[in-house]
């Protein structure tokens, strides 16, 4: 019994693991708002080891695992107030009508995204930090200025080239790629 | 940038472009949507921009994965031992009876407290609770405690709770809607955290992991602490330091931990957590020191290694009733 438990303690972390980035991106691209997307996550795979999701019979789980995430989101969103509640219904048509074209958006999002992981790397420290300040931690570049003590110009400028270093490194291996 | 020729590059910089992204300004939404039928032969470079802001917004590294696990862990844990657990065989027809039974009890509790539109939940000796907050906010309920807060926050300005005991909070940050605990010593006011907070014997700790929160004392004297701070209420007195959160926090991942703690605290903690009554024989070992980190919430596996490391004996008076010799 105990170990039965344990076992699907495992799957769900396992499939925690797996789908962490996946489901940060779909929560992303819904509402920009990273801490509150993570927040979510959390409650997402408390809900599921509630509800005891393994008892239930799913055709397509992947399919199900989305859908549910998304009426999750909203739903917290709601609660958050953060939207007026109208603009939340107009995406929510959107996000349901679940068109291929969406996922095809996610998958060439994924792509960029492990390409960015080594792709960073080779960057200066200072401009990874600027990087992730400006995107991860969605600060805007007169923040930064006052965090770094420096023009929000030249931060901008080294953003930008940042971008364009990361964007030449991505043609390159994709060049590479197509060649092959 | 160049409004009608912009690089890729200038885009994904672009503020502007970055907030239409994240639908967080209606403004920016309506113009970019506005741009795109303009400049039909660009949507293509927009949607590839697009795509590397998302990328690099919603990047995830490992390490950050694996912190979140951990956050989900502690959490399941907890869940596990106190809410689910599932059933097999004959057993799990018991238990159905059993549980019709509860049900049939809490559902007449329920409509009492959802007539005057409060919950109110409370924990035995022992118990953990994981309580889900109107606003998506998380308590974790250590044993004999209380709370209390309206089932909806939906029309109310703030968020509030009433809480007697002992409680962990992962409150949502909203700065348009703040969060109050309030206890019977003082009230602490939330600006988006995590932290700890407990009521025993006329004494008020709060412990701060992160965020920040302010502490307003019956007596109208107000403080703020930060990250890593404990501040304690005493007898109208405040005092404020920097503490070791692990020991403060272990009840909430099923643990107890103890560093240079004295017997005579321990002795009170396992009073107010779990009823227990330890007499000692010999009062000078009330000052002794002591180090101990039992995996779990138990106290009878602590008496145990106690009663190992510091040589003592235990003998047991009854349920819950010890005297140390």
């Amino acid at each position: 019994m105990a170990e039965a438990y344990s076992e699907k303690k495992k799957e769900l972390e396992q499939l925690f693991l797996t789908n962490y980035q996946t489901f940060l991106n779909l929560g992303m691209s819904l509402c920009g708002q990273r801490e509150f997307v993570k927040d979510t996550i959390q409650l997402f795979f408390l809900d599921l080891w509630e509800q005891k999701w393994w008892e239930k019979e799913i055709a397509d789980p992947k399919a199900y695992l989305y859908r549910s995430f998304y009426r999750k989101l909203f739903s917290e969103l709601k609660k958050s107030r953060k939207y007026p509640s109208q603009s939340l219904e107009l995406w929510e048509e959107k996000i349901y009508a679940l068109s291929d074209d969406s996922n095809a958006f996610q998958a060439d999002v994924q792509e960029i995204q492990d390409h960015l992981r080594k792709a960073l790397s080779s960057l200066p420290e200072k401009q990874q930090e600027m990087i992730r300040l400006k995107f991860k931690e969605g600060l805007d570049y007169e923040e930064i200025a006052s965090y770094t003590g420096k023009s929000k110009q030249t931060i901008y400028n080294q953003i930008h080239s940042s971008i364009k270093k990361l964007r030449a490194h991505w043609q390159q291996t994709s060049d590479h790629l197509k060649k092959k | 940038m160049n409004d009608t020729n912009p690089s890729i590059e200038s885009l994904i910089a672009s503020e502007s472009f970055q907030r239409y992204c994240f639908k967080s300004s209606q403004g920016d939404m309506e113009y970019w949507e506005k741009w795109k039928i303009e400049n039909p032969d660009k949507i293509d470079l927009l949607l590839e921009a697009e795509k590397w802001v998302m990328a690099t917004a919603s990047l995830v590294e490992a390490k950050e994965t694996q912190e979140e696990l951990k956050k989900l862990q502690q959490k399941l844990t907890i869940t596990s031992e106190s809410r689910v657990r599932p059933m097999f065989g004959l057993w799990s027809k018991i238990a159905v009876a059993a549980a019709i039974v509860v049900l049939a009890v809490s559902g007449f509790f329920m409509m009492n407290i959802n007539l005057s539109g409060m919950e109110e939940l409370s924990t035995t000796f022992g118990e953990v609770k994981l309580v889900n907050l109107p606003d998506g906010s998380i308590l974790t309920l250590n044993g004999h405690s209380k709370a209390r807060y309206a089932s909806s926050w939906e029309e109310t300005e703030i968020r509030e709770l009433w809480l007697d005991g002992e409680g962990f909070f992962d409150v949502k940050s909203d700065s348009t809607q703040p969060f109050i605990v309030h206890t019977p010593y003082g009230d602490i006011k939330v600006l988006g955290t995590r932290f700890n907070a407990l009521t025993r014997a006329k004494v008020l700790k709060v412990t701060l992991l992160e965020g920040a929160v302010e502490l307003t004392t019956k007596d109208e004297e107000t403080v703020e602490l930060k990250p890593g701070e404990q501040l304690s209420l005493s007898d109208g007195k405040l005092s404020q330091q920097t503490v070791d959160m692990e020991p403060v926090t272990a009840w909430k991942n099923n643990m107890m931990i103890f560093r240079d703690a004295s017997i005579e605290s321990i002795i009170e903690k396992l009073k107010w957590d779990f009823n227990w009554e330890i007499e000692v024989r010999d009062e000078s070992i009330l000052d002794r020191r002591v180090n101990a980190f039992i995996q779990e919430n138990n106290p009878e596996l602590l008496l145990q290694a106690l009663a190992e490391i510091y040589d003592l004996s235990f003998e047991k008076k009854g349920e819950g009733k010890y005297l140390i010799k």
